[in-house]
């Protein structure tokens, strides 16, 4: 059964409502014009394809030095290890550190510096199919959390909205 | 403070026996024609589609007590998403809707992200009141959004009426303050008797245009 249609408002109702939405506020010309060249700056959504990035490694204060392929993690036995990778103008904070309780393991927090960007960070071991990552969206303050993560090779990245960003590999070794 | 409801007819449930001619001077595009014009390439309709938009994007984040400069923010990012994603909107004639859920959820995030800078200042600043200096943190109801998008139907329908019309229901209607009807007679150079049929019939051409949008 289709459901009722709504009833046309009456004069009085019409009359109200357009009364009440004097409270709609214009935005600035300036700002609508801004929005209106965001067309020519911006390629045709049909030939945007999503770019891959890598990112590069901009610091590691891990006691192990960069692997060739990978990055140690959890080299100093207990304490926090920060990793700061760059790319698309962005940092990218990331901190492994032990899991406090259940199974032993690590926990992979990270967040994007130097920009409010909205999109998702995946995780996969490395060798697994992308449709395995882990996935879990950017919250508000632009992190992100994994956890809790076995020993082994693990393939990080960042989807945003016109980009995926690819980090260099990370390395968990087996807990202490 | 009670909420105004409008209850609008959804687009097209029953259109009203209204004649092609009488509304084709002032037809419009609608959202799906202009969301496949930007497909096509063409800014045109990419300009029109944030003038159609841009009170409605505006509001939402003013609504929620954000500033001028926030509410700019959230303006420019909405319509620098829907530029990104407007290949990907699955059903182009909702772009009102997407536009509103998109400015909805930048706002909240950016009161979300105040929310947070206060609680990291008051845990050594010594502020006594560490969210006075917040706008309302309270999430846009549902409720208010579907208003918004309401009243901004009709307004569309406004600028759709004939100047006539359009110039009336301005002055009578949308004017702040409101004016008193010997005003509004003056300025439309019509007799003040005439108001009351004129409104008549100027609502009747509002609700004809929003049947048929």
């Amino acid at each position: 059964m289709n459901p009722a249609p709504d009833p046309m408002p009456d004069d009085e109702a019409l009359a109200q409502a357009l009364h009440a939405s004097r409270r709609l506020e214009d935005a600035p010309e300036a700002l609508v014009r801004r929005a209106i060249g965001l067309w020519p700056a911006a390629p045709s959504p049909l030939l945007a394809a999503l770019r891959r990035v890598v990112a590069t490694l901009v610091s590691d204060s891990g006691p192990a030095p960069a692997l060739a392929l990978g990055l140690r993690a959890g080299g100093g036995g207990g304490g926090v290890r920060q990793i700061v990778c760059a790319a698309e103008g962005l940092d990218i904070d990331l901190r492994v550190t032990p899991t406090a309780d259940g199974p032993a393991g690590w926990r992979l927090a990270g967040q994007l510096l130097g920009a409010d960007r909205a999109g998702e960070a995946w995780l996969r071991a490395e060798g697994e199919a992308p449709e395995a990552a882990r996935r879990t969206p950017l919250d508000v303050c632009s992190e992100f959390r994994f956890g809790p993560l076995a020993a082994g090779r693990w393939a990080l990245g960042l989807r945003l909205d016109d980009v995926e960003i690819e980090l260099p590999p990370i390395e968990l070794p087996p807990p202490a | 403070m009670g909420s105004l409801r409008l209850h609008l007819p959804n687009p097209k449930p029953h259109p009203l026996p209204v004649s092609p001619a009488a509304l084709e001077p002032l037809d419009e595009p609608s959202d799906a024609v202009l969301v496949a014009r930007c497909r096509a390439g063409d800014a045109a309709g990419w300009t029109a589609l944030v003038r159609r938009y841009q009170r409605l994007v505006y509001t939402v984040p003013r609504r929620a007590g954000l500033s001028e400069a926030e509410a700019a923010d959230v303006f420019q990012t909405a319509f620098a998403r829907l530029v990104e994603h407007l290949a990907r909107i699955d059903d182009p004639s909702r772009v009102r809707a997407w536009l509103v859920t998109t400015a909805r959820r930048e706002t909240l995030r950016l009161l979300e992200r105040a929310r947070c800078v206060v609680m990291v200042h008051a845990d050594g600043t010594g502020d006594d009141d560490p969210l006075a200096g917040v706008a309302d943190p309270s999430p846009l109801p549902e409720a208010m959004l579907a208003e918004l998008q309401q009243h901004d139907r009709l307004r569309r329908a406004v600028e759709r009426l004939d100047a006539r019309a359009r110039a009336f229901v301005e002055l009578v209607f949308l004017h702040e303050p409101p004016l008193a009807y010997g005003e509004i007679a003056a300025r439309l150079g019509i007799a003040e008797g005439s108001i009351g049929p004129t409104r008549a019939r100027c609502l009747e051409k509002l609700r004809r245009l929003l049947a048929a949008d």
